[in-house]
């Protein structure tokens, strides 16, 4: 297991160390001395997003009127969601001004890639919440125990 | 950058089998999130997810045949 190098110097925060998560994948576990595993996750996650983009077309992908509660799932992959959105808004307003131009997946494209770029949303989280436990375990390991604590895991 | 351009403004046609086989992408992103997440060693992580992704595919083939089954019977 890759030692967490930063609990040596201070101990990370929580909240931080989650929205670094949040604003790029993996970048909560680099943040914390992980960082093999934060690359593995920074190139899945994204990989998966921007290929359910790439398959659906990112007007299709990213619409918060079209595609319901899958944007919320979405937006957990932080800025890149956000900027595929204002992208996707970008391309719908040019709908809006020549009704002749249409950048609407058919189906079943359009509904893979929501499904793929929502299920990218939805790692990340699992992601915010797996940095958020690994942050509290450095927290616990660097913790002082009182003495009757000793004694009670002594008599255990 | 035109090709990145048409990459994500025009969508890719899936027809056929393609629809079922673009499970195995997504199967595999997760099953590798979830075993880097949960496996110690890291070098573990390429045979824990492709065992993982085998399980989950199994289990969803077998979930869908059974209900294609059941839906025959009942039809």
């Amino acid at each position: 297991m890759a030692k967490p190098s930063r609990a040596k110097e201070t101990l990370p925060s929580a909240p931080l160390a989650a929205l670094f998560a949040w604003l790029m994948p993996g970048l909560g576990h680099w943040w914390i001395g992980e960082k093999p595993r934060a690359i593995i996750l920074f190139l899945v996650i994204t990989t998966t997003f921007w290929g359910g983009v790439a398959v659906g077309g990112v007007r299709s992908v990213v619409s918060e009127r079209e595609n319901g509660p899958w944007i919320a799932a979405q937006m957990c992959l932080g800025p890149q969601a956000l900027i595929a959105w204002q992208a996707g808004r970008s391309l719908r307003e040019r709908e809006k001004a020549d009704p002749t131009v249409s950048f609407k997946a058919p189906w079943p494209s359009g509904d893979i890639g929501v499904i793929y770029a929502g299920v990218a949303g939805l790692l990340n989280l699992l992601v915010i919440l797996d940095v958020l436990a690994r942050v509290e375990r450095l927290n616990d390991a660097a913790r002082p125990r009182a003495p009757s604590t000793l004694r009670k895991a002594a008599n255990s | 950058m035109t090709w990145l351009n048409d990459l994500l403004v025009n969508w890719i046609e899936i027809r056929g089998v393609g629809r079922l086989l673009m499970l195995i992408p997504l199967i595999l992103s997760v099953s590798i999130v979830y075993k880097t997440i949960r496996c110690v060693e890291l070098k573990k992580v390429p045979l824990a997810s492709i065992k993982l992704c085998v399980m989950i595919l199994a289990g969803m083939l077998a979930i869908g045949f059974s209900l294609f089954v059941t839906f025959k019977l009942l039809a």
